[in-house]
């Protein structure tokens, strides 16, 4: 029996040849993939052509093919672009510029963190740990029960932390290694984002910073941060360490084993990591719908804006979301070309 | 740049690799760390380099204790075994690198470059990648980029391994030269002995983590201190008999050898090498039978097996090129040297100072 589901597996899973398949294995395999095409293509195309319908050929739909079916029309085009005009461009602008600077910032410091945590071995003390959160525990207490000044909260805390840890925390010589570290940055990754946007809402509201592209970058930054350390370590951990051992001995410090050692030879993985991310925040909607009302709203409110109180205005919900999907098309185009294999090849022996 | 070590440990969980190894290296010295496979050569080459801390001893580079400090100051450049090529720069930004990081001027760069991309032969390769080398040539690069920045210390861990033999006697040579005439420090591992002897000013012979003998390359050959350093050190290997010696002379069932000078001893092991015996007709001291005959082209190996203590051994005999017999003849073997070896058993420690030189 599992014999018999091994070789199945076997034979679904070995790399095919259309060449030298059999007409029916052919016909079998181009059927599958025209299937496949067609679930995902056919959204795009509808898209596409809706961005064309007037109002009446959706509610009276479903029409399919524009000049036979229907007779396509700009309308929506044209409001989305003259009418709405500066209303449009600004939050593509935010989009492009709160995208791409977070993700840069949110694979960089990712990186650096992914190589630290592949090559530097850390080894926190569980007992530190625990008096950190314990002392910030009081603190908070003291501050909002008790109703302390918060200067002199603070000072109580961090002088009975360095008590503890001086004295009591040699006790708890457990310590955590480096896997743990990873876990905890993933956890942060693991706790639907709902349960931290408030907190996140009232701290800039609190620094004067909502509506505007910082706050909205760096929560970006901040919540795409786990997936790039969790990628790039992958990606790292791969890389031969004699090659950051010679670059030492050749006299580069860390960073500059990172940036001209490691980076370049991690740029598939850099590449997909990017690629990842950029598409993450670039169709982020809960936390922008919190951080920004005008200034700085993105393009992901700016469609569901569409559905308001006319009810859903899927025309220009169609532009808009067509209009969208041209940058990113030209990030993965500039961004797969630096995903080429064998990067490694040649480094070390055998 | 002289180098120092004391009481090198290293440990890797439980097992320990390196046992206390105490070496000091005088400037300009070419030192060989000679061992088989596993002995902590290249576990020793790393705690110089500060790739690797030591679990126990001091490090010591101009008289000065390096023990903690970052490779990237200690002025080294390596030589790795597994030659650790940039795979995303060509030969010649592979070694340019080191001066790259040393911020030399790109003209000077580009000279240093082909300087030493012409000491190792690959001056036509300098565009290409090391995934398009032989393992010959990446091992070439990896030595070029070790040459090309003049360091204080070289640390090459069996740096020809991976080259031809004809190769690797020309790139030895020119190791050699280079080295004196840089008068850079070295410290050469590898487990060929051939290397050790033509390279070495000096070898330290290494087994299990612990310096056998440390003394220069005839001395080696010559006044081995221990069975392993007698064994390990020769080619083919010295031929050992064991037995004992009674009434000064050593005796076992297939040899008698005089020894006057000898107290009596039980458990000895007699070591000759093949070049100081001779098969002759009759009057040897060591009754053989031949085993097998391989003509080398200059001279004759001659393998005999005796009758020992437990079971039948070998010995191994250099002939010449015109020696003559069949396999089961019977003969005998005399000893035509001084250099006979008696090794107690027990400690394998040498019992007799050998007098030739
Ligand atoms: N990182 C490590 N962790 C555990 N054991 C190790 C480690 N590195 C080396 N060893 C062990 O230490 C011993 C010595 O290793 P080392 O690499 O120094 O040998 P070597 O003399 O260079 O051998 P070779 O001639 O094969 O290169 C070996 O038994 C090896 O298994
Ligand atoms: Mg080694």
């Amino acid at each position: 029996m599992s014999l018999a589901t091994r070789s199945l597996w076997q034979r679904i899973s070995e790399p095919k040849n259309l060449q030298s398949m059999s007409p029916l294995n052919k016909v079998f395999t181009y059927s599958i993939l025209f299937v496949w095409s067609f679930v995902v293509l056919f959204p795009l195309y509808w898209l596409f052509v809706t961005s064309f319908k007037l109002p009446i050929h959706v509610s009276d739909g479903p029409y399919y093919i524009p000049f036979i079916d229907f007779e396509p029309s700009l309308h929506a085009w044209k409001y989305i672009f003259i009418d709405l005009g500066q209303d449009t461009l600004r939050p593509y602008l935010n989009s492009i510029i709160i995208a791409s600077i977070s993700t840069v910032l949110a694979v960089f410091i990712g990186s650096m963190s992914a190589y630290a945590l592949t090559r530097i071995e850390y080894k926190p003390k569980l007992g530190s740990i625990i008096g950190f959160i314990g002392a910030v525990g009081l603190v908070v207490y003291l501050t909002v029960a008790i109703g302390m000044q918060w200067q002199l909260s603070l000072s109580i805390g961090a002088a009975l932390f360095v008590i503890f840890v001086l004295s009591f925390s040699r006790h708890f010589s457990r310590t955590l290694g480096n896997n743990d570290i990873l876990f905890w940055i993933i956890s942060q990754r693991i706790m639907p984002p709902v349960v931290s946007v408030l907190p996140i809402y009232i701290m800039f509201q609190q620094l004067g910073l909502l509506d505007t592209h910082f706050a909205l970058i760096v929560t970006y930054m901040a919540v795409n941060l786990p997936i790039a350390v969790w990628l790039m370590r992958d990606f790292f951990a791969k890389i031969p360490v004699e090659l950051e051992e010679s670059a030492m001995l050749d006299g580069a410090s860390r960073m500059r084993v990172f940036l001209t050692i490691y980076l370049p030879l991690a740029k598939p993985g850099l590449a997909a990591t990017t690629m990842l991310i950029l598409i993450l925040s670039w169709n982020e909607y809960l936390l922008a719908l919190f951080l920004s009302t005008v200034d700085a709203q993105t393009m992901p409110l700016m469609v569901a804006a569409q559905n308001a109180t006319r009810g859903p205005q899927w025309w220009y919900m169609s532009v808009l979301i067509v209009v969208m999907i041209i940058p990113v098309l030209i990030a993965a185009g500039f961004i797969g070309k630096l995903i080429n294999k064998g990067q490694l090849a040649g480094a070390v022996k055998g | 740049m002289s180098v120092k070590l004391t009481g090198i440990r290293k440990s890797y969980g439980s097992t320990e690799v390196v046992k206390g190894v105490d070496l000091t290296i005088e400037e300009g010295q070419f030192l060989v760390l000679l061992g088989p496979s596993g002995c902590g050569k290249t576990t020793l080459l790393r705690v110089i380099a500060g790739l690797e801390t030591a679990s126990a001893g001091e490090v010591y580079i101009q008289g000065q204790e390096v023990t903690n400090v970052l490779p990237k100051y200690r002025d080294i450049a390596m030589v790795f075994q597994s030659y650790a090529l940039y795979p995303h720069m060509s030969v010649a930004e592979n070694i340019g690198y080191p001066l790259l990081m040393r911020k030399m001027p790109t003209p000077e760069r580009e000279k240093a470059v082909l300087e030493a991309a012409k000491a190792v032969h690959l001056e036509d390769y300098l565009q290409r990648y090391p995934k398009q080398l032989s393992g010959g040539q990446r091992q070439r690069v990896a030595l070029a980029r070790a040459m090309v920045r003049r360091p204080k210390l070289f640390l090459m861990d069996e740096p020809l391994s991976n080259l031809d033999a004809q190769l690797r006697s020309q790139m030895r040579a020119e190791l050699k030269h280079l080295q004196k005439k840089l008068a850079v420090t070295t410290v050469y591992v590898t487990h060929d002995q051939i290397e050790a002897m033509t390279l070495a000013d000096k070898v330290a012979v290494i087994n299990q983590g612990v310096v056998q003998q440390l003394a220069p390359p005839r001395e080696i050959y010559n006044n081995p201190a221990n069975l392993f350093v007698a064994s390990f050190v020769g080619s083919p290997q010295m031929n050992f008999i064991r037995g004992a010696i009674k009434g000064g002379v050593f005796r076992s069932e297939a040899c008698e050898y005089d020894c006057a000078e000898m107290s009596d001893q039980a458990g000895v092991i007699l070591g000759v090498r093949p070049e100081d015996i001779t098969i002759v007709d009759a009057g040897g001291q060591i009754s053989a039978e031949i085993y097998s005959i391989e003509l080398t082209g200059d001279e004759t190996i001659v393998t005999c097996s005796i009758e020992d203590e437990r079971a039948t051994a070998q010995i191994v005999v250099r002939m010449n090129a015109d020696f003559e017999s069949q396999m089961g003849a019977k003969v005998s073997i005399k000893i035509t040297s001084s250099r006979v070896y008696l090794f107690d058993k027990h400690s394998e420690l040498r019992l007799r100072v050998g007098e030739a030189v």
